[in-house]
């Protein structure tokens, strides 16, 4: 370019500009005009862009309902509907993440079978109708040979109108196995309700006035009976000034609860029923429980029984092995602190106690220790927070046509409610064969705690075809042949009975979106496969089921629609004087307002389960804490293994040398739906930074002498299994213990929730509470030592 | 002299491909059917059938007008394509009419605001489209946040930052 | 009027509904496994606490922490470009097409409660049908916060407008405090001494984070019963 002058150089820029020009005028020449490539929205952003509509939240089987935002048809927000009875507005961590579940990159996109044996991972995407077949030719086989009572359902939702058309759908081909599993429970919580007052349900805790929760190791404020309840329960108790709410947490690792609680009591793990058996003690010896309801309990005092056998009776049992200095010595809790826990349970106004634990029962009669509390403090006449629901009057579904060798009652449980999984480990574990030849899983969570080689996995494996309904993949598609996805909540009609909080109620909604993906609600799929294998159950669409079942509470004449607290109280004052306002309107007007308003509510408590008639504590047959065991069981069994006692303490000999394990739940993580979700992972733990995965605690003092660190790994061992986990050093546990996070069985492969495999459950298969077989393990002693780096 | 102008030659060409390159961003928004608006309107306002304008905070405009209400088939010579598009509407899927104006997302506005609230015409902002016998391919002009100011500016209304962004 | 917010820490469960419900309403992307574990995951408001003692007297204050929104804000008083400013009715916002990303802001704000994007946020394959609209996505190279969600006061106004009327204390609230089931969170106006908001702070000696900075944050934390702090 050195020959250039400046006329070259003028040219260039002059043709430069031509050029641009040229360029700017000649392209869409060139090109033709071409439509603007549309965004996320097309053209119609207008009045029917953005709606509201009503749903039940899917994340645990409490049945929040919930107001749904969806713009131009998607799902992009949920709040809570402010005329829930349980959460009025406001909403627990899991229902707040459930649009993010909704929108789960890894969800099942449609039917799957597996591809070879269960062991592999491989699956074949199919059709429905394919699937279906799959599924409704061993059914098919079943109902021809007269067999159909061998088929089976476990699922994770509440009872409601799913529940009920699967119930009706199998009662068509003669089987009564339908059990639910409820995530946010103790297994143990149902069976001894069944022992202390004969109940076919667990209780439900109205919390509304106590001044003071004892909780002897309950995550109270972590994904316990209804979270969204509790918290706002919580939240207005602390906020009063008068009678504000105590909370006192009993349990040895400072739990998310025990950070908040007004006082937390740090006692050796697994033994919380002891202290509230030294408290009981406490309390009859101080006169601090209530006339009446000492002497309605039957069983304290030395009694003669029918046959004339003496029985010692609780209260000397009490001072005898339960004393305070004794359990002081066993707990280590100061024996000043019993006895000033036990005074300010004995003078508050409205108390209760807890024991209910989702990481490790602590049994049926550890259950009934803490009970005994709230025993020996109700009051004749007064609601009291233990309340036994009623029934909830929706119209039964019953059965159809009768069948053939159908079974009306389950075989499987001996005792009133015993886990499902507890029984089926039960089968394993006398030799027999499986009692199912399908079962139907409604997805992970209905595995409750499941642990891969203990008796009820084993027997899971001997079930020829196993069915999933999960809509992720999770333990239940593990364990399955065929995965049928299900639906999300928010696309079906369908009602969920609520009765956590000691009300009852049901929450009822209408589908507000089309299904995202190839996908099915259950309760159309099981009744098409009842007759794709030759029965009829007789089943209308969902909506219809849920319409019929609505109409129950009409006829029934009592309760409304879901409204505002002053509604409800104003109704319960007209239905006290018998008068039921709605009865002015048509059954079908009826129905519409609840399904538009979100639920159906009872706005009166059940009557007190205690009163001099009929006292807490004690059955139909007026026997009290000396439980009804001729009817049950067989006779000749020492009182003392009847009574409440501490029944956790895990027994395994050869490691009483180990560090006493404390399992703990992780309370977002627990409940049903996808459990691939992000925000939750994340939220397990901020106080140690922990999430994503399973981890173990340890204090400072064992870290430095095990020779770990904070973000190392350890192996922690017992009989039964081991696992490797991350450690977080931390103040908040135990000198000589080591806590284990839980992880459900609800643990997933999705890509967020792939890591959150094995947690404390893994120790602690095979310890099952004598009575109801519900897991315990806590106390149960483990062996713990650091892992070298690069090992898997 | 071969050289050099095939320097010229490369260098229209480069600088052509530059104003390509520069220029292509500009787009020309076509839409599936034909649309007269001097043959519909005939005085109505502009809200008749853009209703979003009135009632709403989201700023959307278009309303679902199913023109099958009228016209059984699509006017014009109409295409399989476009044939199809209309079966859709009569059943109630809307047209798949294209968005001339559009606002990147961290703006906030709201049609309800401007035509309700301050009164202003349609056309101070969208030109006089009920003349026109064709759709408009590009929007009177590519809004900028210069334009807004001005205005908000000159009508002494908020120009708090967060009042519009988000 | 100025925008507050009241936190009761004795009502607060610590459930972590405010965390995730900020999340999904502000479109604010989550973190996958490394991300977390980096510390890089974007949180407009996380449970922070604070530990003292041992296993015999440990004491754990766990807190909800979003942007404090001073009235002296020492992230405005630090930025280049003023992408970061106090409203009128007291929210900082922030603008992030303004936002050149050179992080003093981040590093001004004694409360860490900004965060940077390092790198373009990621959305899963079929997450982004879950954006709302009403918030915009951010990209690479820009700082985010809480802005106590005043996409919800854009509409909120409009909407008291079309009544007739100015905006007042009820009208609006983030989504935080909308979803609390405890009931912990009250949002409203300082300057109104007649209020809800201005009646706790007063009755319970609210109190502020490092009110000794001098920052005048409007985030005020009530104490739980008995005095634990």
């Amino acid at each position: 370019m050195s020959n250039w002058r400046r006329r070259d150089f003028l040219g260039l820029v002059a043709g430069s500009a031509v050029g641009f020009t040229l360029g700017k005028l000649g392209l869409p020449a060139l090109l033709g005009a071409r439509p603007d490539p549309a965004s996320t929205t097309r053209s119609h952003d207008g009045l029917d862009a953005e709606r509201e509509a009503l749903g039940v939240c899917g994340g645990c089987s409490a049945g929040c309902s919930v107001k749904l935002r969806i713009v131009e048809g998607r799902l992009v927000g949920l709040r809570g509907n402010p005329l829930c009875p349980l959460g009025a507005g406001g909403l627990c961590a899991r229902g707040a993440s459930e649009v993010e579940a909704y929108y789960d990159p890894d969800r099942i996109v449609g039917p799957l079978v597996r591809d070879g044996d269960r062991a592999k991972d491989r699956w074949n995407r199919v059709t429905w109708d394919e699937g279906l077949a799959r599924v409704s030719q061993q059914l098919g086989r079943l109902v021809g040979s007269r067999r159909g009572a061998r088929v089976g359902a476990i699922l994770s939702s509440a009872r409601g109108s799913m529940g009920a058309a699967v119930e009706r759908a199998l009662a068509a081909v003669g089987s009564p196995h339908v059990y639910h599993v409820d995530a946010l429970r103790d297994e143990a919580a149902a069976p001894f309700a069944a022992l202390a007052v004969g109940a076919d349900r667990r209780f439900g805790y109205d919390l509304e006035t106590t001044d003071l929760v004892l909780s002897l190791g309950t995550p109270v404020l972590e994904g316990w009976l209804s979270p969204a309840y509790v918290a706002r329960r919580f939240g207005q108790g602390r906020q009063r000034t008068e009678a504000r709410l105590r909370l006192v947490q009993v349990e040895s690792r400072m739990s998310p609860t025990a950070m908040r609680a007004d006082e937390w009591i740090r006692c050796v793990p697994g033994t919380e029923p002891l202290l509230a058996l030294a408290m009981a003690g406490v309390l009859l010896r101080e006169g601090l429980v209530d006339a009446s309801a000492q002497a309605a309990l039957v069983g304290l005092a030395p009694w003669k029984d029918a046959a004339g056998r003496l029985h010692r009776g609780l209260r000397p049992l009490l001072d005898y092995a339960y004393s305070p200095v004794t359990v002081s010595r066993e707990t280590g809790v100061p024996v000043v602190d019993i006895l000033r826990l036990a005074r300010m349970f004995g003078t508050a106004q409205n108390p209760v106690a807890v024991g209910e634990q989702t990481a490790g029962s602590a049994g049926a009669f550890g259950l009934g220790a803490v009970h005994l509390l709230n025993a020996l403090r109700a009051r004749s006449g007064s609601r009291g927070c233990v309340v036994t629901p009623d029934t909830i009057p929706v119209t039964a579904l019953g059965a159809s046509a009768p069948v053939e060798g159908r079974i009306d009652r389950p075989p499987i449980a001996s005792v009133a409610s015993t886990p499902v999984w507890r029984a089926l480990g039960g089968f394993e574990t006398e030799g027999r064969e499986p009692p199912f030849d399908i079962l139907f899983l409604e997805d992970g969570a209905a595995m409750s705690d499941v642990v891969a080689g203990d008796p009820a996995s084993r027997l899971l494996g001997k079930i020829p075809l196993v069915v999933s309904f999960a809509s992720a993949l999770d333990a239940s598609t593990a364990a399955a042949d065929v995965v049928l996805p299900s639906t999300s909540y928010f696309e079906q009609a369908l009602d969920v009975e609520i009765d956590a909080g000691g009300f009852v109620a049901v929450a009822a909604a209408r589908p507000a979106l089309p299904p995202l993906l190839d996908a099915r609600s259950p309760a159309q799929v099981v009744p098409e496969l009842v007759r794709r294998s030759g029965r009829e159950p007789q089943l209308g669409t969902e909506e219809q089921m849920v319409r019929y079942r609505l109409g129950g509470l009409y006829r029934a004449r009592r309760g409304m629609a879901y409204g505002t607290p002053f509604r409800r109280g104003w109704m319960a004052q007209m239905e006290e004087a018998g008068w039921w306002t709605p009865a002015s309107i048509s059954e079908g007007q009826f129905i519409d307002s609840v399904l538009e308003r979100g639920g159906w509510v009872d706005p009166r408590m059940p009557r007190p389960g205690f009163s001099p008639e009929k006292p807490y504590g004690v059955d139909a047959r007026g026997r009290g804490f000396v439980p009804p065991a001729k009817a049950l069981f067989a006779q000749g069994a020492e009182d003392d293994a009847w009574l409440p006692h501490n029944e956790s303490a895990g027994d395994s000999p050869g490691t009483a040398q180990g560090m006493l394990l404390v399992p703990f739940t992780v309370g977002v993580l627990r409940g049903r739906g996808s459990p691939n979700r992000p925000s939750l992972l994340a939220l397990a733990a901020p106080h140690v930074r922990a999430g994503f995965h399973p981890w173990a605690e340890l204090n400072p003092k064992d870290a430095k002498r095990l020779g770990v660190e904070s973000g190392g790994k350890v192996r922690i061992a017992s009989e039964h299994g081991n696992v490797v986990v991350s450690l977080r050093v931390t103040e908040g546990v135990r000198p000589g213990t080591v806590a284990l996070a839980n992880a459900p069985a609800a643990g997933g492969a999705g890509r967020y929730a792939k890591s959150w495999k094995a947690g404390s459950e893994r120790l602690m298969a095979g310890i099952y509470g004598r009575l109801t077989g519900a897991r315990t393990g806590r106390g149960m002693r483990v062996q713990v030592e650091a892992e070298p780096k690069g090992a898997a | 002299m071969i050289g050099r102008s095939a320097a010229w030659l490369t260098g229209i060409g480069f600088v052509f491909a530059l104003g390509v390159g520069a220029y292509s961003s500009e787009r020309y928004t076509d839409q599936p059917f034909p649309f007269s608006h001097a043959a519909h309107v005939r005085g109505a306002s502009c809200a008749l059938c853009h209703q979003g304008a009135r009632t709403g905070p989201r700023a959307g405009i278009l309303d679902l007008v199913a023109c099958t209400g009228c016209h059984a088939v699509p006017p014009g010579n109409p295409s399989g394509e476009q044939r199809a598009a209309w079966q859709k509407a009569e059943a109630g899927v809307a047209l798949p009419w294209n968005r001339l104006y559009r606002l990147p997302p961290h703006v906030y506005f709201s049609h309800r605001r401007h035509v309700v609230l301050a009164g202003l015409d349609c056309s101070s902002c969208h030109g006089d489209i009920a003349q026109r016998t064709t759709a408009p391919i590009r929007p009177r002009q590519i809004v900028k946040m210069r334009d807004c100011i001005v205005c908000h500016d000159h009508e002494k209304v908020t120009v708090d930052c967060t009042g519009c962004h988000r | 009027m100025r925008w507050a917010m009241v936190i009761d820490l004795g009502a607060c469960t610590g459930c972590g509904a405010c965390v995730v419900t900020c999340r999904q309403e502000n479109n604010v992307p989550v973190a996958d496994e490394e991300t977390f574990y980096h510390g890089r995951n974007l949180d407009w408001i996380q449970l922070e606490d604070q530990a003292e003692g041992e296993y015999e007297n440990l004491r754990v204050r766990q807190y909800p922490l979003m942007c404090q929104q001073c009235d002296k804000p020492p992230c405005v008083k630090v930025c280049p470009v003023r992408a970061t400013y106090r409203d009128e009715e007291g929210i900082v916002g922030q603008i992030y097409r303004r936002c050149i990303g050179c992080r003093y802001c981040t590093n001004a704000c004694p409360y860490s409660v900004k965060t940077f994007n390092w790198k373009k946020p990621g959305w899963a394959e079929g997450t982004e049908r879950r954006q709302s609209p009403d918030v915009s996505l951010r990209p690479a190279g820009v700082v985010e916060k809480c802005t106590f969600c005043h996409h919800r006061r854009q509409k909120a106004k409009e909407a008291v407008r079309a009544e007739g009327r100015e905006l007042g204390a009820g009208d609006y609230e983030p989504a935080c405090v909308e979803v609390c089931p405890a009931g912990a969170m009250t949002f409203g106006d300082l300057d109104d001494p007649s209020s809800p908001l201005a009646q706790l702070v007063q009755d319970r000696h609210g109190e502020r984070l490092m009110d000794d900075l001098g920052t005048e944050p409007k985030v005020i934390y009530l104490r739980p019963p008995g005095g634990r702090s």
